[in-house]
């Protein structure tokens, strides 16, 4: 799989975070490959699970920063959403929500992990 | 955390994130030496050691000890108050701003980082650094000169 298909098939803008990353792209493969191995989203998950609403909003919290920095638009934004509804109302994420960043992580990581088989 | 490379600026960064951290480090070690702290307590464990950062970029919302948190324990150190913060945040909360402001942060950049636009600040912070180290010798040595002043009209009266 080509670099560009990849990030486009992971939802990443490449125009975008080609700016953002000076041009060093990369940078931005390099720890997009990385990403299936990060923690934040695992430990979102074991704090939705154990009903821990300020953990899971921290968590949550965290895997918006990586995914932002990285570039995943989509797991950006459901992300975001799920922190600011958190923040909001104090609430634990409904199951609606988690189950939709559950899809779109699920997606992303098997897309990194195909491209990362081919390298 | 090792000992200052020849030439280059040390940069403290801390975020609690690996993988923001490590791309905030990949986009930076070219121009400056960059410490990599992963928690507040991390990051003031190092600043209380022999060497300090020229600059600190410090995310904001961290577990444990928080950015804010951090802040205000550097900035009421001897030695440590004149280190240039700039704050991480993905957060555009005018609250937060003003809070960390009002505690001595010096700018803000928003996640997730640009390069360019990090790097210019960091220069920016730098600079006003460095007038502000000048400004405090040329003081001294302008209070010397007064001093000698004093001294002749004392001397002539």
């Amino acid at each position: 799989m080509e670099l560009d298909i990849f990030l486009q098939k992971a939802g990443v803008d490449k125009q975008e975070a080609a700016g953002r990353f000076a041009g060093r792209i990369e940078i931005l493969e390099k720890f997009l490959l990385k990403f299936p191995e990060d923690a934040a989203y695992g430990t979102m998950l074991e704090n939705a699970a154990q009903g821990k609403i300020e953990e899971t909003a921290g968590s949550l919290h965290t895997l918006k920063g990586v995914t932002g920095n990285l570039g995943l638009q989509k797991l950006h934004q459901l992300s975001a959403a799920g922190v600011q509804y958190m923040r909001e109302t104090q609430r634990m994420l409904p199951e609606a929500d988690l189950e939709q960043i559950r899809q779109e992580y699920v997606r992303v990581v098997g897309v990194i992990r195909e491209y990362r088989s081919e390298k | 955390m090792g000992a200052k490379e020849i030439g280059k600026k040390r940069v403290l960064v801390v975020d609690d994130d690996a993988i923001s951290l490590a791309i905030v480090e990949a986009m930076l070690d070219e121009e400056y030496e960059v410490i990599a702290a992963k928690s507040g307590l991390q990051a003031l464990g190092y600043l209380q050691g022999s060497s300090t950062p020229d600059i600190i970029l410090l995310d904001m919302l961290m577990p444990g000890t928080s950015g804010m948190e951090v802040l205000k324990t550097l900035k009421s150190t001897e030695g440590l108050r004149q280190i240039p913060v700039i704050f991480l945040t993905s957060m555009d909360d005018v609250d937060f701003k003003l809070e960390g402001f009002t505690n001595g942060a010096d700018d803000f950049l928003q996640k997730p980082v640009h390069a360019e636009l990090m790097k210019l600040k960091i220069r920016r912070q730098l600079y006003i650094s460095q007038l502000k180290q000048e400004n405090q010798i040329l003081q001294k040595k302008l209070q010397v000169i007064r001093n000698k002043i004093d001294q002749l009209f004392d001397e002539e009266m």
